[in-house]
């Protein structure tokens, strides 16, 4: 999780400086990005093709593979403070 | 009409008195986030909503088709209401009506249990009307599933019902169809816990062209993935039922949700069954509402509990085997 936020952070940085106009609709995605992953459990708490869709957004190779990972059980279970159970 | 307003509510049952208590971490959980200064439907519905989610069944019990042998009843109608923990949240029909008549009285909510017949429920007086809280019966609608189920689904209850007088008798009438006027918190429970995330992610769809791409697998491949998934971790009971629902809920849309049914089936296993709890698909499920066939697998099943967390614990028992047997062998070299 902190190399996705780590991630973000970095493109937010290099689009800010350019601050090309084009890039504006990117960057509005990539700041709403950031405010997602700002909660550890937000992958248990989206569907499944939203978090396929953020994975690509980021450039992810493999993110099928990468999104297994991230729901996997031992996952769930150090976030399972963060759900109504 | 309602029915029975007026008549002592001992006419339906006895009242529940007891001198033991659930522990503390449970009683909080069950009175999470109560709208206490709401009318007594609500703070009802509240109750058996959280009590729901946070109870699953015991192994050796269904509603349904329960064994009513002398030893097998006595084994399982003598766990005290005390022996409820965190870690232990297993029921029976019997122990969760004894559960929620513990948390409507502690609520001032007039409350009996039926004292008719093997099956066990819950009847009380809110509001104007009589009404029978009965999460632990299959109903008879096309999910075929329980309350305790449909909970941990985050499918609304059908067991809260009231009873009301018309012309052919007394019907029961659900709770959320009276008209009544709820809380509002209510139904947020449903989806509440990804509401934030949900929240962000309509931002970004509304406000970007984010999503235009589709990924659309089918049934059977979300079915496989869920599968494959589980078959990499050593799951525990209760925590790996919850992952299993949410992965349902993350990997399934709202419509699709409606076509999954709860099933079981028995399976010998030396003198006893074993009752083993399928999650099954069926497009045409719809159409079957009023046919009441347990044994319908039609379409995609998917084991929710039973056999398959037996081999998963298995598995988990292996490998500690495997390295309590490394350790010997460490200390067989050690000593050489």
């Amino acid at each position: 999780m902190q190399e996705l936020r780590d991630l973000v952070a970095k493109e937010i940085s290099l689009y800010e400086k350019t601050g090309c106009q084009n890039d504006i609709y990117k960057l509005k995605k990539l700041k709403i990005i950031e405010e997602i992953f700002e909660d550890e459990g937000c992958f248990f708490k989206m569907k499944r093709e939203d978090a396929l869709h953020i994975l690509e957004e980021l450039g992810i190779n493999n993110y099928e593979d990468y999104y297994k990972k991230l729901i996997s059980y031992n996952k769930f279970q150090k976030n399972i403070e963060n759900f109504n159970i | 009409m309602p029915y029975g307003y007026d008549k002592p509510i001992t006419s339906f049952g006895k009242k529940f008195i007891t001198t033991a208590h659930p522990s503390k971490n449970f009683i909080k959980r069950v009175e999470r986030n109560l709208p206490v200064n709401s009318n007594e439907s609500s703070i009802a519905l509240k109750l058996y909503n959280n009590l729901n989610s946070c109870l699953v069944y015991n192994e050796e019990f269904v509603a349904f088709n329960q064994d009513i042998s002398i030893g097998f009843m006595s084994k399982i109608y003598n766990k005290q209401i005390n022996e409820f923990n965190v870690q232990d949240n297993d029921a029976i029909c019997k122990s969760w009506a004894e559960l929620f008549s513990y948390f409507l009285t502690r609520n001032n909510i007039e409350n009996v249990i039926n004292d008719m017949a093997f099956h066990r429920y819950v009847i009380f007086k809110a509001d104007g009307y009589v009404f029978k809280a009965d999460a632990t019966e299959l109903k008879e609608s096309y999910t075929k599933m329980d309350d305790l189920t449909r909970a941990k689904l985050q499918l609304k209850p059908e067991g809260l019902t009231a009873l009301i007088q018309t012309e052919n008798g007394v019907e029961y009438v659900n709770i959320y169809d009276l008209g009544l006027h709820l809380d509002e918190n209510i139904d947020l429970t449903f989806d509440n816990f990804q509401n934030k995330t949900n929240m962000l992610i309509n931002k970004l769809k509304e406000e970007t062209n984010f999503g235009k791409k589709y990924y659309e697998d089918d049934i059977e491949e979300k079915f496989n993935l869920i599968n494959e998934l589980l078959q990499e971790e050593t799951l525990d009971s209760l925590a790996g039922i919850q992952y299993i629902n949410n992965l349902i809920r993350m990997f399934f849309s709202n419509d699709e949700l409606k076509h999954f049914t709860y099933n079981y089936y028995k399976e010998k296993e030396g003198n006893r069954y074993r009752i083993i709890e399928v999650i099954n698909y069926n497009e045409n499920s719809k159409a079957k509402e009023t046919d009441f066939d347990y044994d319908n697998f039609e379409g995609i099943n998917f084991i929710y509990r039973g056999k398959g967390l037996e081999e998963y614990s298995k598995r988990k028992t292996r490998k500690i085997k495997e390295a309590s047997d490394k350790i010997d062998e460490e200390v067989i070299e050690r000593n050489r």
